[in-house]
């Protein structure tokens, strides 16, 4: 699933007419890429991965039972009013009925007539029956309705607790997956599996099965009635199933694909929407109104086209199963009425047979449509399986232990080579270096050097491919992932701020007192920032930080990275995004951040790194140049070249 | 008044499709007509069986019976017949009137969602800082929505009633009026039973909508937000976190499903009660002889017929009320005032003008707060920029400097018109920019914003925004003169790469970079850099200002900045402090002072000296 499935040529027929149409009206490379991401990859049913599924239902065994239970009872209730009146019209015309259950109901209504008016005259008596009749349908009925309000919702619940299930399920899983993983899918793509995949395999389990479970049942119970009350009449209607079910199967052919569509152009008009209310203003100044209408249009476009075809299929599909009953219905009046004139049948059983017939179609349609979602839920099933049968090749191993923490900081890189998982170029081509507890390190050189690439194999984020990273003296493997990056907090140049509090964001959930979070914000002057707001600690951040500036939320980072004390402190260029008078503030931060541990510093502001115990000069993943500032400098190499073009211009004009 | 006013406004909206709605309507009635009289021929049937049976005269059901019809007329194929006839014609019919309702009410609603789109593109800097977006968003979905669902379901769905109810009523009046009246009881119910459901649905499914958003934003925050969740191995405490959401949209779910549940089994529910009040005293007419079988079995049959509609009223007023709220939000949109515009007498900008600005001073309409973002309008404004003045004459560059706050980007704003600057106080080519078209000015001007925003699309388009020319080679050339060209080239598809969530996620300095190659695409007179060399590393700035000597070449420039190396080239340098210039000049003036500039200039140079003459000496 790493990589994205190129259209392929295969797709049924009239899955390309209706996408192409779409995507010709949209020409929108974004669409295409969702349709493309999301086509259905196997036709059929897998059904290793439906048992896999089912394996959800497992912890929610008892809860299943009762529903099937009920949904059963809810079946036979579904199909007893027709016949019932049927029976109740055959007391009124006269007609008998052979039968243990006609003949016992038919005896407790006569006890019903009796009560009501005994010894009356038989038009009353037959009132009575009547009045007997239509009490025991409605009292049909409301069972009925009990029933069904029951089983509905517990079958919506069972399927609301298996998505809930398989979500956290998701969830857990993408966040242990590594670095690489998350380097090859695009979050858009894991956020989808999250939520849509997940949502559409509920739909499989609380409407498809479960629904699909009743309507099946519907049609068993609603067979064995009719061949019971009447061989010949049950085979009309037996006979109109594959009729009905053929019919249902070319609507699923044109629907589904134009349904498909459809609803990836929803999701993409949602999207080109939230984004260009974002970009607006990009939008004005480069005088893309035009541009983005005409975007737009097309889309819509796209909608229009998709939905037509979604219209025209189900303008189809009901009528023809109409009409297909109304043939149904026509024969059983033909051959019923010969049958009741030849006295085999009642008129009653005619009259139940007929109301059968009008509702027939009714759960052979929700089948058909079912069998579309299953088979929707089946390829989002399989998108969420291969997620979580992913694995994370950076796990804790055998030998780790779970006790051993960082607690001075010693780095130590012995003749680390590290090259990228499928890249043929060594990106670390032998690095070694040392940095004592306390001590700075700073990392120097162009982008694409390998510096970052340090700094993620010191976290474990990759493991390297040859040498060894020591933390401590021990190899980082011997650490659970856990206890090493515990130890060893890294601010990042894109900084991460979550939708939460200020306070939520500096502590990321930990418990920490009011007065060392205080501390923290203002040893990285991040003080006056959340003076500024109205809530102080507990003011709410948007998602992404939007609203701060970058150099407000590097003060928030440094503060969480703070926060939580680490032997060992990482700064990715972390100083990239501010102005001078906030990176004299954060210079003066770092010396509160970097005071009693170790630092490893990446900048391209190599103001920031003059007090370094180390620099290391990188290219091409070599070491080229190593000393303190004032030996490199002397040294009169790439490092004095680097400090010379940083300000050059500066020093030129004093 | 307001309904009228309302209906005036759908009327609008649904115009340009009157014919399509009309034949659709008119599909609608002829499949109402044959639906209901069809089961009259079923009635017709089973008088038919049942008279031979007993070896009488078929009785005649009352409708034929107005037709100068009866029983005796018909054969049993001949009944059978009729009734098959009206069934397919009747099915013929739906697709006329699904193809004419439901496709033009899809296509108004395309024409609301491009007149919003319009509009939306249209409204100015000032209406966005005042709007959420979450709001506008609802507005372009929910709302576009629901007035959808007004022009197609409501209409067909109200009509279909209307048709249904008196049709049918018209049939089982003239079979039995007192049954008719009986068998009515429910059908108040039905529609208010209806009404209330599907109002507590559809709140429901709107929580629960907004609720998955907040799910699925809390899964790419995680996702998103990963190297910090994993590098402060804090996964359990966002797993936690996640479950607690993932709990909370469960147990909004199970709310919705409430609702759903009553639904279908209740108005089922509703129709047996009909069907037992039809039992049993049409039962009672059967017995006494005053009703035919078959006009009772019809009876039956039709009921569903009542029942049905009374659903469809039910929902259908349900889902006008909801379009009807929708249509007014949308209109309180679409009326919102456009309030940077062309002036009625606009003008084209001259080519090559002076830019002048002259005692600007400018305060927002609202106070920022940092946190949320939004401006509160009732807080006290002090003004951002006061007596701001400079002069750029074409060909010339003008540096901006000062710390964050200062007023750098509001400045820039304004000269691009994102807001509108008072009265005479910038000018271009002499004339005052409110009075030049938005079109013209912008053409000229044009800012690379300080954080841009890059638009889920390929590299190339992104590059090329603004620009006449859309063609690669051009994107390339872009690249190359702001120094991405090499990264893009790495990228897997080249110029073709999909940015944004869906594609590659590019980081602040790249960004940074794509958008200086942005403004310079658009080939303007006057460009103008907001502070978009902040992200890229030393060597890298130093060759795009190299490379921007090459871009000034005949046009002017604005540069801002917080570093000195950026605007020392300049012609003229500002200092911005607190909205006022402090300090103007060469960077050889300004660097002898003791003011902002001279201390930065230091700060900024302290390593520098120090190495270099060490270096040096
Ligand atoms: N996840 C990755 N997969 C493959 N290549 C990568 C990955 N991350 C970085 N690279 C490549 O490795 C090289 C070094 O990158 P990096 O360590 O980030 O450099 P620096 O931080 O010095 O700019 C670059 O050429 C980059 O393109
Ligand atoms: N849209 C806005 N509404 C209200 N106040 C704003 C808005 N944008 C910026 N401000 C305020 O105006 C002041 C100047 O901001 P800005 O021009 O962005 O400064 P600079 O670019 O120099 O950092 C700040 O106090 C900021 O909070
Ligand atoms: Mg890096
Ligand atoms: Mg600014």
């Amino acid at each position: 699933m790493t990589t994205p499935t190129e259209p392929d040529n295969q797709t049924p027929e009239a899955e390309a007419t209706v996408e192409r149409a779409a995507l010709q009206l949209a020409r929108d490379p974004v669409l295409k890429r969702m349709l493309d991401e999301e086509r259905v990859e196997s036709g059929g049913l897998d059904t290793a991965l439906l048992g896999r599924l089912l394996t959800y239902l497992r912890p929610h065994k008892r809860l299943a039972a009762v529903a099937i239970v009920l949904a059963t009872v809810e079946a036979i209730a579904m199909t007893l009013p027709a016949w019932l009146i049927g029976l109740a019209m055959d007391q009124v015309s006269g007609s008998r009925r052979e039968g243990a259950a006609v003949d016992w109901l038919v005896g407790v209504g006569g006890r019903f007539a009796d009560w009501m008016s005994p010894a009356a005259a038989t038009q009353e008596r037959l009132s009575a029956m009547v009045v007997f009749f239509g009490l025991l349908v409605g009292a049909v009925w409301l069972l009925r309705w009990g029933v069904a309000v029951t089983t509905t919702y517990l079958v919506q619940k069972l399927g609301q607790l298996v998505v809930h299930d398989l979500r956290t399920d998701v969830h857990r899983h993408l966040t242990g997956m590594d670095a690489q993983f998350f380097h090859t899918n695009p979050v858009g793509r894991l956020v989808n599996r999250t939520t849509f995949d997940v949502q559409a395999l509920a739909e499989l389990f609380s409407d498809t099965f479960a629904q699909g479970a009743r309507d099946l049942l519907f049609i068993l119970v609603l067979i064995v009635v009719m061949l019971a009350l009447d061989l010949p009449l049950a085979a009309i209607l037996l006979a109109t199933f594959p009729v009905l079910v053929a019919i249902g199967l070319i609507y699923r052919r044109y629907a589904r694909p134009a349904l498909r569509t459809n609803s990836a152009v929803v999701s993409r008009m949602n999207a080109w929407m939230a984004e260009n209310l974002a970009g607006m203003r990009e939008n004005h100044l480069y005088r893309a109104e035009d541009r983005r209408r005409a975007e737009y249009r097309s889309l819509t476009d796209a909608h229009q086209s998709s939905i037509t075809y979604v219209i025209r299929a189900w303008g189809l599909l009901r009528p023809a199963m109409m009409i297909t009953s109304a043939v149904a219905t026509s024969c059983v009046l033909l051959v019923g009425y010969n049958r009741v004139v030849g006295g085999l049948v009642t008129v009653g059983v005619l009259l139940t047979f007929l109301q059968y017939t009008v509702r027939l179609w009714v759960p052979v349609r929700s089948l058909t449509e079912k069998f579309n979602q299953i088979q929707t839920a089946l390829t989002a099933g399989e998108r969420v399986m291969d997620i979580l049968n992913a694995r994370s090749s950076i796990v804790d191993l055998k030998q780790a232990d779970p006790a051993l923490t960082v607690k001075r900081g010693r780095i130590r890189f012995d003749g680390v080579r590290f090259r990228y998982p499928r890249k043929e170029l060594d990106v670390l081509a032998g690095v070694d270096f040392e940095v004592e507890p306390g001590q700075m390190l700073a990392l120097v050189g162009d982008t694409g050097a390998g510096k970052s690439t340090i700094a993620r194999l010191v976290t474990r984020q990759y493991d390297v491919t040859a040498g060894e990273v020591r933390v401590d003296g021990r190899d980082v493997r011997d650490y659970t992932l856990n206890q090493l990056r515990s130890g060893i907090a890294i601010v990042p140049q894109e900084v991460v701020i979550f939708a939460g509090s200020v306070r939520e964001n500096i502590t990321l959930g930990r418990d920490i007192p009011d007065e060392r979070i205080w501390e923290c914000v203002r040893a990285v002057r991040a003080d006056t920032l959340i003076d500024r707001m109205s809530d102080g600690l507990d003011s709410p951040l948007e998602e992404g930080g939007r609203t701060l500036s970058t150099g407000e939320r590097q003060l928030l980072s440094f503060a969480r990275a703070l926060v939580v004390n680490p032997p060992v402190l990482i700064l990715d260029e972390a100083t990239a995004n501010v102005d001078t008078q906030t990176e004299l503030l954060i210079q003066r931060a770092l010396e509160a951040l970097t005071a009693g541990r170790t630092s490893v510093v990446i900048a391209h502001r190599l103001s920031t790194i003059q007090d370094a115990d180390q620099i290391l000069v990188l290219r091409h993943g070599k070491v080229i140049e190593r000393g303190t500032h004032d030996e490199l400098l002397r040294m009169g190499g790439e490092y004095a070249r680097l400090v010379e073009l940083h300000h050059g211009g500066v020093a030129e004009a004093a | 008044m307001d309904i009228v006013q309302d209906l005036r406004r759908i009327g609008a909206w649904i115009r340009p499709e009157a014919v399509r709605y009309a034949l659709g309507l008119g599909s609608l009635l002829l499949v109402n007509i044959s639906d209901v009289i069809a089961p009259v021929f079923m009635a017709v049937a089973i008088d038919l069986a049942e008279a031979e049976l007993l070896s009488a005269a078929p009785k005649t059901p009352q409708v034929l019976a107005y037709l100068g019809l009866s029983s005796g007329d018909f054969s049993l194929v001949g009944a059978i017949a009729c009734y098959l006839a009206l069934h397919v014609a009747a099915n013929a019919f739906r697709y006329p009137m699904l193809m004419n309702t439901a496709v033009p009410s899809h296509r108004v609603g395309q024409s609301v969602r491009n007149r919003v789109v319009d509009h939306l593109m249209r409204l100015s800097r000032p209406f966005y800082d005042r709007s959420r977006s979450g709001d506008l968003m609802s507005l372009a979905t929910s709302d576009i929505n629901a007035t959808r669902m007004m022009f197609g379901p409501a209409i067909l769905v109200g009509s279909d009633t209307l048709m249904i109810m008196s049709l049918v009523l018209v049939v089982l009046a003239t079979l039995s009026w007192k049954l008719t009246l009986i068998a009515m009881i429910p059908l108040p119910i039905i529609a208010l039973v209806t009404n209330a459901l599907s109002h507590a649905e559809y709140n429901r499914f709107e929580d629960v909508q907004e609720d998955l958003a907040t799910l699925t934003e809390r899964a790419r925050e995680s996702y998103a937000g990963i190297r910090i969740i994993q590098g402060y191995a804090r996964e359990v405490y966002d797993r936690d976190r996640f479950r607690a959401f993932s709990w909370r949209h469960f147990g909004l779910n199970l709310r919705l499903a409430k609702v759903r549940a009553m639904f279908d089994p209740t108005l089922d529910l509703m129709l047996g009660v009909s069907t037992v009040l039809v039992l049993i005293f049409g039962g009672m007419q059967v017995i006494d002889g005053t009703m035919t079988l078959g006009t009772f079995v019809a009876f039956l049959f039709l009921v569903r017929y009542l029942s049905g509609p009374m659903i469809g009223l039910g929902w259908s007023v349900s889902l006008l009320q909801r379009g009807r709220a929708s249509l007014k939000r949308l209109h309180a949109l679409l009326d919102e005032p456009i309030e940077i515009k062309d002036a009625p007498d606009a003008v084209e900008a001259d080519t090559n003008g002076t830019l002048q600005v002259d005692g600007l001073t400018f305060a927002y309409a609202g106070r920022l707060d940092p946190g949320t973002g939004t401006v509160d309008l009732d807080a006290p404004v002090e003004p951002v920029l006061r007596d701001v003045g400079f002069t750029l004459r074409p060909g010339a560059r003008l540096g901006v400097i000062g710390p964050v706050g200062s007023g750098k980007t509001t400045l820039i704003s304004l000269l691009a018109r994102l807001y509108d600057p008072p009265e005479g106080t910038v000018r271009f080519g002499g004339r005052d920019v409110r009075d030049i078209t938005l079109a013209s000015l912008r053409e000229r001007v044009v800012v690379a914003p300080q954080d841009t925003f890059l638009f889920s699309d390929t590299v190339a388009r992104n590059m090329l925004l603004g620009s006449p020319h859309q063609d690669t080679d051009h994107a390339r050339e872009l690249a190359r003169l702001a120094h991405l060209a090499d990264e893009i080239d790495a990228l897997p598809r080249g110029y073709e790469t999909l940015l944004g969530e869906r594609g590659v996620n590019m980081s602040g300095g790249q960004r940074q970079r794509l958008a200086i190659g942005r403004a310079i695409g658009a080939d303007p007179e006057v460009l103008v850099l907001d502070d978009c060399l902040s992200a890229v590393d030393a060597r890298t700035e130093g060759a795009i200002l190299d490379n921007l000597e090459e871009v000034f070449e005949g046009r002017s420039g604005i540069i801002v900045s917080h570093r000195v190396i950026a605007v020392e080239r300049c012609d003229e340098i500002i200092v911005l402090e607190e909205g006022r210039v402090t300090e103007r000049g060469t960077h050889a003036e300004l660097i002898q002072g003791d003011g902002y500039y001279a201390r930065i200039a230091a700060e900024q140079m302290k390593a520098a000296q120090s190495g270099l003459e060490e270096v040096t000496s």
